[in-house]
């Protein structure tokens, strides 16, 4: 009578697993691994036949087998399918909150102000021997704005703990979320909206004292920047939303940005007492254009300039150019046609309270929760941001396309 | 989502056993026919039935899960990932009430409530669906905003229970 698994004794099971053993012996050849055939087979059937019988074997089993209610892989394992799993959820990339916006962590009771204030200019003038100096008194025009912090939540998410088939499902029910991620995406997003707001955001013309715009503003302090008398504002930018000349409806990224960004840099030099503002290297760019750079060089004939070998060679990510390393960094948030340059100093702070970010499970030891066989999770962190008038030259925005109206 | 709960309700969750026949689309997860979650149901004349809500008893709450003939497939025990396994059509089912709902399609919402039904209408239910109040209907939630849908074509409406009644 023939015995298949499901209805064999133990007994007889080892039986047939130790002339497995005895048969394999007389193969020929070898492992993969080189191991004479054989021998290996033998070893293979004397082990298993051990393990039907060895506690730590059977508690390696039984081990595998109860983590196969929770682990995907061991259960494809225990069911003999191999089950590949495609998510199509992809991610916006967060580029802003850190380029562009200095965070700022705030102690429990603290809220952040912030006060703007200018240098003021001594004249300094020939007299005569016999005196005829004049007087100048200190006026401050200082400016202080409270910023308001929020705080930022996520929705109540809630599941549900058990299936009665498949047991805990806790945990493949967090594998869809992103929870950390959500919070930070919607801080850069947030970051995004401010710096590019037309009435708080960094980017625009630049309003300086005495630049004969009516209505002069309130206070000096409330200018993006107070001239030294000797400075020739001719030499200054005059905006930090640059529109390349040579602008099209099909125009892209290209060396001449870079060169504007170094032009505009180059202008501050000198200007400030905490040091010169320059660029880190770092352009955000729209992950649609960043490419195209590699369209201004063509490979066939003779390139024989460093710049266009590197790009060809080594490809738009790192380049070099006008004597610094550029990174061209592909965003996927931004709208085409613009790019954003990186400074050494950021135009915005980010403010948080780290004392009241809450992260909040509960589940079966929630009265509530448990009646309804659910856990629930929420997030919150405080968060603030500002872009400051005197601090907007921090970053420079290139236009390199003209867009439809 | 087609349906979702922005508010959830303090009331608690009923139990009852869920309509066995009269399985009438094809449920948007998994293509079986049955009814989706969020199906407003009621309980009927039969003691611990439910039954589609029409706005003729008092409302029993929205199905917690889909239900579907047969309950769960191979397929459910055998996939990772998935959750929350649907009720089987004619058994014990789970019913919850909102505050605040936003519901989408026309399995959800009745050709009577369009685009165009003005704000701050009384609304009740026919047939298992969201539906403009009518005279004799008990109404418990009111029409609050149209949203976006998400496939176009669609009305997407978000609900808020009302609090009192309305003067008939």
């Amino acid at each position: 009578m023939r015995n298949d698994l499901s209805t064999m004794s133990i007994t007889q099971l080892q039986d047939r697993i130790r002339r497995f053993g005895v048969r394999g012996v007389s193969l020929c050849g070898q492992t993969v691994d080189g191991k004479p055939l054989g021998a290996t087979v033998k070893q293979y059937f004397d082990d298993l036949l051990v393990s039907i019988t060895d506690p730590a074997a059977i508690e390696q089993g039984n081990k595998f087998r109860a983590s196969a209610e929770t682990d995907p892989a061991a259960r494809r394992q225990l069911c003999g399918i191999r089950v590949e799993t495609l998510n199509n959820y992809i991610l916006a990339t967060n580029n802003i909150a850190s380029m562009f916006f200095e965070l700022v962590n705030l102690a429990d009771d603290e809220r952040p102000v912030v006060q703007n204030t200018t240098d003021q200019e001594i004249n300094v003038t020939f007299v005569g021997a016999d005196g005829g100096i004049k007087s100048a008194k200190v006026v401050k025009e200082d400016d202080e704005t409270l910023i308001n912090l929020r705080y930022l939540t996520t929705d109540r998410v809630r599941y549900r703990r058990v299936d009665i088939y498949r047991g805990s499902i806790t945990d493949a029910a967090l594998k869809t979320l992103r929870m950390a991620y959500d919070i930070k995406n919607q801080i850069d997003g947030q970051c995004y909206s401010l710096l590019t707001d037309p009435a708080k955001g960094a980017f625009g013309t630049f309003r300086f004292y005495k630049d004969g715009v009516n209505p002069p503003l309130a206070k000096r302090s409330q200018y993006v920047f107070l001239p030294n008398s000797r400075i020739n504002v001719a030499n200054l930018p005059t905006t930090n939303d640059i529109t390349l000349a040579s602008n099209s409806a099909t125009s892209s990224f290209s060396y001449e940005c870079i060169r504007a960004a170094v032009k505009y840099f180059a202008q501050w030099n000198g200007a400030f007492p905490e040091g010169d503002l320059s660029p880190t290297g770092r352009i955000l760019i729209p992950g649609g254009d960043v490419a195209d750079i590699g369209s201004e060089i063509v490979p066939s004939g003779t390139t024989n300039n460093p710049v266009a070998n590197e790009l060809l060679v080594s490809g738009f990510s790192r380049i070099n150019y006008m004597g610094r390393d550029w990174n061209l960094e592909s965003d996927n948030t931004l709208p085409p046609g613009s790019c954003l340059v990186e400074a050494n100093r950021k135009p915005g702070r980010v403010y948080m309270k780290p004392s009241q970010d809450r992260d909040i499970v509960r589940g079966e030891e929630d009265y509530e929760l448990a009646l309804n066989n659910e856990e629930e999770r929420w997030a919150q962190k405080v968060f603030g941001a500002y872009i400051n008038s005197a601090s907007r030259m921090n970053v420079l925005r290139i236009n390199y396309r003209t867009l439809p109206a | 989502m087609l349906f979702e709960i922005l508010k959830r309700s303090p009331r608690p969750v009923v139990s009852l056993l869920t309509p066995a026949s009269g399985q009438g689309y094809a449920l948007p997860m998994s293509g079986l026919i049955g009814y989706m979650r969020g199906t407003p149901m009621q309980e009927s004349a039969t003691a611990g039935q439910a039954e589609l809500a029409d706005g003729t008893k008092p409302f029993a709450g929205f199905m917690t899960r889909d239900s579907q003939g047969g309950g769960g497939v191979l397929g459910d025990m055998i996939y990772p990932n998935r959750l929350e396994l649907p009720f089987v059509a004619g058994e014990d089912g789970s019913f919850e009430f909102a505050e605040e709902v936003v519901a989408e399609g026309a399995n959800l919402i009745d050709a009577g409530l369009t685009a165009a039904t003005p704000l701050k209408t009384a609304i009740s239910f026919a047939a298992g669906k969201f539906a403009v109040a009518i005279s004799g209907q008990d109404a418990q939630f009111v029409l609050v905003g149209l949203p976006a849908p998400e496939t176009a074509g669609n009305v997407r409406a978000r609900f808020v229970t009302m609090a009192g009644s309305m003067k008939p």
